[in-house]
């Protein structure tokens, strides 16, 4: 398998283990060599290359990767500004090339989550765990809907779309039932 | 609250960037005009939040799942031995 022609299976959930373990090996000891010439531990190393590969599925499914990086200068790219995004305080200072300039990390990824969503989520999974996984497909993976329909077993793409909806309308009681407020989100 | 089946369609297709100049200019002045609906928009715009940070955590923990793998199973072990050298010295 060509490196360069993962992306976009990483949306289908049944291949995206296989292709995250790829990734995983490949790309991991270039991201550790870096994070370790840097003076940084293993700990640093698989936090930031954790969190690069997630960024990086993020970036792939919203179809915003751009075409001149290769995957690899992709993921090590969202890699450094992580570093330096941790660490410029503490450690001397890693280069950037003109592509990888270019690479933004999304704003809301380093907003923690409050107590408040964090027991909301919670009670989520207990209470709408078919509903989150649902939503999740369609706001996170990006799946289409009739790819959402065959992962969640609905017989067409219309039945899963009457169900996200319906699932919509029971989040929104549970969370006006918790009554959060517009503060504890990031926008 | 009551909350109507119509709107939710049509806050998940503004969210989405789906509704067409003139269906955003109606939507808009109701935002302005309709504090309900304004308040229903803020809900589904939170619901939007939390799936995200929902996808974001069940994907670490997927990832995790894989560093798991090749760090502790035996098949990998000359992955593992090539990225201990690379911290043998920090």
């Amino acid at each position: 398998m060509d490196i360069a022609e993962i992306s976009f299976d990483l949306k289908d959930p049944q291949q995206r283990e296989e292709n995250f373990e790829y990734l995983y090996e490949e790309v991991f000891p270039v991201v550790a060599d870096i994070v370790s010439k840097q003076g940084g531990s293993f700990q640093d190393a698989k936090d930031i290359f954790q969190d690069a590969l997630i960024i990086f599925y993020e970036k792939s499914v919203d179809g915003e990767l751009d075409i001149k990086l290769s995957n690899e200068a992709y993921i090590v790219g969202i890699a450094k500004h992580l570093w330096i995004k941790k660490f410029k305080a503490k450690n001397r200072l890693l280069s950037l090339d003109a592509l990888e300039k270019q690479i933004t990390l999304p704003v809301d990824y380093f907003e923690p989550g409050t107590t408040k969503i964090n027991r909301l989520l919670r009670l989520l999974e207990v209470a709408g765990k078919k509903c989150i996984e649902l939503l999740r497909s369609i706001y996170y993976d990006k799946l289409s809907m009739n790819e959402v329909s065959r992962l969640h077993g609905f017989s067409n793409a219309h039945s899963a779309s009457v169900q996200k909806y319906k699932c919509i309308e029971k989040i929104k009681v549970m969370v006006e039932q918790k009554s959060l407020s517009y503060e504890d989100f990031m926008e | 609250m009551k909350i109507s089946w119509n709107d939710t369609r049509r806050i998940e297709r503004y969210l989405d960037k789906e509704l067409s100049e003139e269906e955003k200019i109606l939507f808009e002045a109701q935002l302005m005009l309709d504090p309900h609906f304004k308040f229903n928009v803020r809900l589904q715009k939170q619901i939007h939040s939390l799936i995200k940070l929902y996808g974001r955590r069940k994907m670490k923990a997927e990832i995790g799942k894989i560093h798991h793998k090749l760090f502790h199973n035996p098949e990998h072990i000359i992955f593992q031995q090539r990225i201990q050298q690379l911290f043998k010295d920090n």
